[in-house]
């Protein structure tokens, strides 16, 4: 099967795709039809839920088998992994009309030179953990990202950076919008498409350290990450990387931008 | 989090996002039986469904933000990774031949048998009765789709049927089922703690 399907082909499939009973091909042909159609991914979710109730077996979880789990963590505890949790990429994009023109934009030089600067391990970590609880908890308060970004971008306590194209400081290619709480969006992206393989990957200057934030993905439109709170971070940059992202910046920043307190 | 055994599953998620091994130890007690049941089901009982059943907790321990409580319960998802798993264990290569002998030896033995599948639920005969009600032909095919493992074309060949007959029978007897799920008040909410 070649080419895209259309709403209906794919509907057709919705079945067979949510019980793993598709080819390989036609499973990559209905993933790319979900990512643009809510009422087919919502029938997945539902069929999936179906599925799952046949499969409802109520016997006790093997015991042995924790042990084998719990051993298994220890192998590689997710905190010193070098390389940040990648960030869930986001569909929706926030209304133009909510966006606030008045942001102040700013090119920030110095940044250039900080990202490529090397960064402790420790670092990393915290930006890792830290990022990775943020989005968590927006999970857990079962709130969708975009409505939550649309939420913070409403919220007169978020700080707002506009990120500027490095060499062009009049073209914004995103805002970052901060809440009070350490909770945080990258919103109406729009850096252009990264050939697959490579990350754009988001940086904090904090204590004169570069802190990876996370990886935004190819083309980031929404993306929710955390920083600390009270934000020590007064700039940020953007780099593209290779897919797993990097402990160290490879290449100068694509964009940057700075907190400006009104 | 204070006691994870009082915890719903998502704040056991965000738990394990703060690498909470008890919470992660609490999630395994309230779904590792669903999820090992599922795996052995399809690849029989042995080490294969035991990996599958590690490999899904331990995947929630590094990328734990990929469950989404909007899209469904922490159970559904957790099955939802079992059967990718083990369905891509089953039409590996290597596992083809081992598969084709055991089918040779159930197909001998007994057929597949939705309705024995789920019991011991609160729901257990809700379920029941929404299975028993499906026509024969879809019931079959979703039997043979999910169970056993098979592409919906397999499932056409095995049954002698054309594929695109199959393709939406799958398809309208999941959806006749969870209408009469949702009828009887059997929601996908259920399986949340």
């Amino acid at each position: 099967m070649g080419g895209a399907l259309s709403h209906a082909e794919a509907s057709e499939l919705l079945g067979a795709y949510a019980l793993d009973a598709v080819e390989a091909d036609e499973a990559t042909a209905v993933a790319a039809h979900l990512a643009s159609c809510p009422a087919c991914r919502n029938e997945v979710d539902q069929l999936r839920a179906v599925a799952a109730v046949l499969a409802w077996e109520g016997a006790d979880a093997p015991p042995e088998l924790w042990d084998r789990i719990s051993a298994g963590l220890g192998t590689e505890p997710p905190g010193i992994s070098p390389n940040p949790p990648r960030l869930a990429p986001l569909g929706a994009r926030v209304s133009p009309a909510q966006r606030h023109r008045s942001w102040v934009r700013r090119s920030l030089g110095a940044i250039a030179a900080a990202a490529a600067v090397a960064i402790g391990v420790l670092a990393v970590q915290v930006g890792t953990l830290d990022h990775r609880v943020g989005q968590l908890s927006a999970l857990a308060a079962h709130q969708g990202v975009p409505a939550a970004a649309a939420q913070a971008m409403a919220d007169p306590r978020a700080e707002r950076v506009a990120l500027t194209a490095v060499g062009a400081p009049d073209r914004t290619v995103a805002d970052l919008v901060i809440l009070p709480d350490g909770t945080a969006f990258l919103v109406e992206g729009n850096l252009p498409a990264l050939p697959p393989g490579r990350t754009y990957q988001l940086w904090g200057m904090e204590h004169g350290q570069a802190v990876s934030l996370g990886l935004l993905g190819r083309q980031p439109r929404v993306v929710a990450f955390a920083v600390h709170s009270p934000l020590p971070i007064r700039a940020f940059a953007v780099t593209a990387e290779p897919a797993g992202g990097v402990v160290v910046a490879t290449s100068p920043p694509v964009a940057e931008g700075q907190v400006v307190r009104t | 989090m204070t006691d994870p055994r009082t915890a719903s599953d998502p704040a056991l998620v965000v738990a394990i996002g703060r690498f909470s091994e008890p919470a992660l130890a609490e999630a395994y007690r309230r779904h590792g039986g669903a999820v090992h049941a599922l795996a052995s089901r399809l690849l029989g009982p042995g080490t294969e469904a035991d990996d599958v059943t590690q490999e899904v907790f331990i995947d929630l321990w590094r990328r734990p933000e990929r469950y989404d409580p909007a899209r469904g319960s922490l159970r559904t998802f957790l099955l939802t990774m079992a059967h990718a798993r083990a369905v891509d264990q089953l039409r590996s290569e290597t596992a083809r031949r081992q598969r084709e002998e055991r089918t040779a030896r159930e197909t001998a033995t007994a057929g597949y048998d939705i309705e024995h599948q789920a019991w011991d639920l609160a729901v257990a005969e809700q379920v029941r009765v929404a299975v028993a009600a499906l026509p024969e032909e879809e019931r079959r095919a979703i039997e043979l789709a999910y169970f056993g493992g098979h592409t919906y074309r397999e499932v056409a060949a095995i049954l002698g049927q054309p594929e695109g007959t199959v393709k939406s029978r799958i398809r309208a007897g999941m959806r006749r089922l969870r209408a009469k799920l949702e009828r009887h008040g059997v929601e996908p909410a259920w399986v949340e703690h």
